[in-house]
């Protein structure tokens, strides 16, 4: 879902593309590396975790739980990323100012519920 | 880590072997191990459950451990049938499990006792001390007793370093008559046998490599990013992802299963893409 998410929005909004910068790679490799001192991954034996390697970073694990890792991957942090538009302004998306909503004389007070207002 | 390429071990002479020469991976159904000697050479999770599967048919067992490791109970185990092992559903139960909300409670009890299992793999946790004294207990009780398995396979590291396997049956069958461990390391590869690190001579007729996969995240094939970024390249020695799914010069390329990606769970990973 996560990759399907970033697809969407860069449909939508006429991305180029993405490319994640590189001092956010840094500090989530740091991040996690420190955290997984404290697992059982970093212990002295040769695993696949490490690479095929005794000692060294952890390279195949995730630094949190399974429940930590669902939360992560459900946001898209796009200050993590260097983004390039299709298009020179970048809000070309905006397009003519009307929505789809405006376009085919749909519910135009959708936002009005019993109770309250969203 | 691409389980369609697999790790052949670096043994001199593996070539010239003139009997059935196979790896776990690439398992050939046709060839009968009744009555044969057989080398298994590996311990981990393939090895783990070859060793039990082939020691009651075969002659002969001659299996290589090069390094010890931890036989855990098995996960989740209140789940399971009597002691934790593999059972099959009865009639009764899956007539339950036709109903959508038993099936989905059924479910979601497992998984959420598998989530669960992050804070044994945590040092200083009162989960960590349990799962590894229940482990060198479950294992030295399947052990009989018998010290000399028991020095050799039972690790000074921490439990969950390596891959985690239950292994049904391995330890009961590395005790039988016609199984012989090897705590030293096969050295060369005859025409007709293996030779270990002692320098002695292990006759056999087939040797079943179970030594694993190339554990690289980068693929087999080339990937060119920005500036001509190899990714084999980049990520040879310490792949650095970010966030597991997408890498630094490869802008719109997303991973599933990339570096750093399993999350704090027993062999359970992937689930939450």
């Amino acid at each position: 879902m996560y990759a399907v998410k970033w697809v969407e929005k860069m449909a939508k909004e006429h991305i180029h593309s993405i490319d994640p910068k590189q001092e956010a790679v840094d500090d989530f490799n740091v991040y996690t590396q420190e955290f997984l001192k404290r697992t059982v991954y970093t212990s002295h034996c040769r695993s696949w975790y490490k690479n095929n390697k005794i000692d060294g970073p952890v390279t195949a694990m995730w630094a949190g739980s399974p429940m930590h890792f669902k939360d992560m991957m459900s946001v898209q942090r796009g200050e993590d990323f260097d983004i390039k538009y299709c298009t020179p302004n970048r809000f070309v998306f905006f397009g003519n100012g009307t929505t789809s909503r405006d376009a085919t004389d749909a519910d135009l007070s959708y936002y009005l519920r019993k109770d309250g207002f969203s | 880590m691409p389980y369609s390429n697999w790790r052949w071990p670096n043994l001199p002479g593996l070539k010239d072997f003139k009997g059935h020469l196979t790896h776990s991976a690439a398992w050939d159904h046709n060839y009968d191990y009744h009555d044969k000697r057989i080398a298994v050479i590996g311990n981990g999770s393939s090895a783990i459950q070859i060793v039990p599967s082939l020691q009651p048919i075969v002659k002969h067992m001659t299996t290589f451990i090069r390094s010890p490791t931890w036989i855990s109970s098995n996960f989740a185990a209140q789940h399971a049938g009597p002691d934790g092992k593999n059972f099959a559903y009865s009639e009764q139960q899956m007539k339950e499990f036709a109903d959508p909300n038993k099936l989905l409670a059924y479910r979601k009890k497992i998984e959420h006792d598998f989530n669960k299992l992050y804070r044994g793999l945590q040092y200083g946790t009162p989960e960590y001390e349990f799962f590894q004294e229940q482990s060198r207990g479950i294992m030295t009780s399947r052990l009989n007793g018998n010290k000399e398995i028991a020095d050799k396979l039972i690790p000074t590291w921490s439990f969950g370093c390596r891959r985690l396997s239950p292994g049904d049956g391995y330890l009961e069958a590395l005790q039988e008559p016609n199984v012989t461990p090897i705590f030293n390391a096969a050295a060369r590869v005859t025409e007709d046998g293996i030779i270990d690190s002692d320098g002695k001579e292990h006759k056999v007729d087939a040797i079943v490599c179970a030594t694993g996969f190339d554990v690289s995240f980068a693929k087999q094939w080339t990937v060119t990013g920005r500036d001509g970024a190899v990714l084999q390249e980049q990520w040879k020695d310490d792949p650095q992802s970010y966030f597991s799914v997408c890498a630094k010069n490869f802008p719109n390329l997303f991973f599933i299963l990339g570096p750093n990606s399993r999350e704090l769970a027993v062999s359970r990973h992937g689930r939450f893409y």
